[in-house]
């Protein structure tokens, strides 16, 4: 058996290029991160469930195929996982809820079809926030697998609602994961662990088969070790499909040839914009590494200030997410099965929704086509917009999120890109006060994830933040 | 408003409350919980110290008729002070919002931002 302790946090690339010289299989692989998920999993509360039997089955396929020359490409005979509200055949799907644990779906989603085509293998169903954090919860312990830990510190959060996800790359569990966010859901797992998250543009990657909180926001997107593996992992999930009538009808490529590009040398510069930053929110050790970024940013673009349009995205994206959950989850609430969730809070946090007049629901999306159009006006000179992903390091799971987050954000790009549908990357660029990870996140105009891809790949070829790893004991 | 519909919108208080414990099976304190009310919001559900004529008490906000709506269109047991006091406050939050929206200036054209087209599953022959 080869060593294979050096490969916790290897690049999907790295693992790639061993499968292909040998110098390790698939089925190698697979058993290595198996046994890391099904070890230290529990500890982090980042696992619903190790699907150990699949993934070899899978593993021992991908060995044989790349054996006889058959390669699916860069994913073929890598390990990854998925969070628990994607449909797996043969396998339970919780959506994080306790009523719901046993729940089957006996049909793949279609990103775990796409993956299975790519040759990954799947090794684990992760543990997220009770229905996508939808119901209102306000502390971490909020799902039947308890509360999400942090990768760095398992008395801090690992953010939600993506929470397995997060801890799980960023504790070298697994080399990639899928995500979802409808409003920071993978953004803030990700920056919270020290890793790189990509929220695709909306209909980009096809819902089929992930639980539905909000029809009209909800996005998948890959939970990686570096923007590059994030680039490698789109490819192979986005694209049409006609199991779900808002996907892109056009396929996406992940322009590999972009990465080349950044060198202040040939010409052919970055332009990036900054915006009007509260930083009386971010904890001092954020701002810095903010600003420190940002110097290196200049190193191979232009960084101008720019200010959003004065929109209400907020109220806009929240009543949305609001009018749609309360509709989705409207029997949920009046069967009496909410009751059973974990957080006291998300028991009743849903009632209101039902209430809603939908003129408000109609008006908030009429006002979100005056935000497509009015940001993408704002934006489109960029190549991408820069922020801070969050305004602290993750904080203790035994407080409330009012007592340390500090609201989260620091601007208005959360809110207006996922009212707007836009891509976003978060990367690591530093640590806080306590030893925790702080990211950087880059936002784009629709349709433009390899122009932040090529940003942070960019930004990740400059600094070795995701290189850091966390001791896991 | 006609003026009938307005006579039944004036509900007393002690009604209210009375009809959140009858519905719900609450305890009969639940109406005294204090909610901590931003400026410009509604206090929260309180019975009165001494009953005050029906035809001096002002109609309720918006908001206590909307839980009140709520607790007796979908009842539950498990609704108790805690469930009914933040229910309260996610209703405020939802009518504020319900204002913001409606004071963004919108013309006729502003049209929603989803797609819908007309849908068959098989080809039409002729096209």
């Amino acid at each position: 058996m080869p060593d294979t302790t050096s490969r916790a946090f290897a690049s999907i690339r790295e693992l790639a290029a061993d499968l292909r010289s040998g110098t390790v299989t698939s089925v190698q692989l697979a058993k290595y991160f198996l046994d890391r998920l099904q070890k230290h999993g529990p500890t982090f509360n980042a696992v619903v469930r190790v699907t150990h039997d699949i993934a070899l089955d899978q593993a021992r396929q991908a060995d044989e195929e790349l054996k006889r020359g058959q390669d699916r490409g860069l994913l073929h005979g890598i390990p990854y996982a998925v969070k628990d509200l994607l449909a797996t055949k043969g396998i339970p799907t919780s959506w994080g809820a306790a009523p719901l644990k046993d729940q089957l779906i006996d049909e793949d989603a279609t990103v775990v079809g796409r993956l299975r085509a790519a040759g990954a293998v799947l090794c684990a169903k992760l543990s997220m926030v009770e229905l996508a954090g939808g119901f209102g919860y306000k502390q971490a312990n909020a799902s039947f697998t308890g509360p999400g830990l942090n990768a760095w510190d398992k008395t801090c959060w690992s953010g939600g609602s993506s929470s397995g996800p997060g801890s799980a790359v960023g504790a070298g569990l697994i080399p990639f994961a899928i995500g979802s966010e409808t409003w920071g859901s993978i953004m803030t797992p990700s920056g919270y662990n020290g890793i790189a998250g990509l929220r695709p543009t909306y209909g980009r990657v096809s819902r089929y088969g992930a639980m539905a909180l909000s029809w009209t926001m909800d996005k998948l997107g890959p939970m990686c070790r570096t923007a590059d593996d994030c680039g490698l992992v789109l490819n192979a999930i986005a694209g049409p499909d006609p199991l779900d009538p808002t996907s892109i009808s056009s396929p996406w490529k992940y322009d590999r040839a972009a990465q080349v590009r950044p060198n202040a040398s040939d010409g052919r510069r970055f332009r990036f914009a900054t915006l009007d930053v509260d930083f009386d929110r971010l904890e001092p050790e954020v701002r810095k590494n903010y600003e420190s970024s940002l110097e290196v940013l200049k190193q191979i673009g232009t960084i101008d200030e720019i200010k959003l349009p004065d929109l209400p995205y907020a109220v806009v994206a929240s009543t949305i997410i609001s009018c749609e959950m309360g509709a989705a989850f409207g029997d949920f609430m009046t069967s009496g099965d909410v009751w059973e969730l974990s957080a006291p809070e998300d028991r009743w946090g849903g009632f209101s929704n039902l209430l809603i007049p939908a003129r408000d629901y109609i008006n908030a999306l009429r006002i979100r086509g005056r935000i497509q159009k009015e940001v993408d006006t704002a934006i489109k000179d960029f190549d991408a917009i820069v922020t801070p992903t969050l305004n602290t390091e993750a904080g203790p799971i035994t407080q409330k999120f009012t007592e340390w987050s500090r609201g989260f954000v620091s601007t208005e790009i959360s809110g207006a890109a996922n009212a707007a549908g836009l891509p976003g990357i978060t990367v690591p660029n530093g640590f806080g006060a306590r030893g925790l990870p702080t990211g950087l996140e880059f936002t784009s105009r629709a349709l433009s994830e390899n122009s932040i891809l090529e940003a942070a790949v960019a930004f990740q070829q400059r600094t070795d933040w995701h290189k850091r790893t966390p001791v896991i004991e | 408003m006609r003026q009938d519909e307005d006579d039944n919108c004036r509900m007393q208080r002690r009604d209210f409350t009375r009809q959140l414990v009858i519905g719900v099976g609450v305890s009969a304190s639940i109406g005294a919980v204090p909610v901590a009310a931003g400026p410009g919001t509604p206090p929260a559900p309180k019975l009165p110290e001494d009953p005050a004529p029906v035809a001096t008490e002002a109609p309720p906000p918006p908001e206590v008729l909307l839980l009140t709506y709520l607790v007796r269109r979908y009842p539950n047991e498990r609704l108790d002070e805690v469930a009914i006091q933040g229910i309260f406050r996610d209703i405020r939050g939802d009518v504020a919002r319900g204002r913001a929206l409606a004071e963004f200036p919108l013309r006729n054209s502003d049209e929603p931002a989803f797609v819908y087209s007309a849908y068959r599953a098989t080809t039409p022959p002729n096209s």
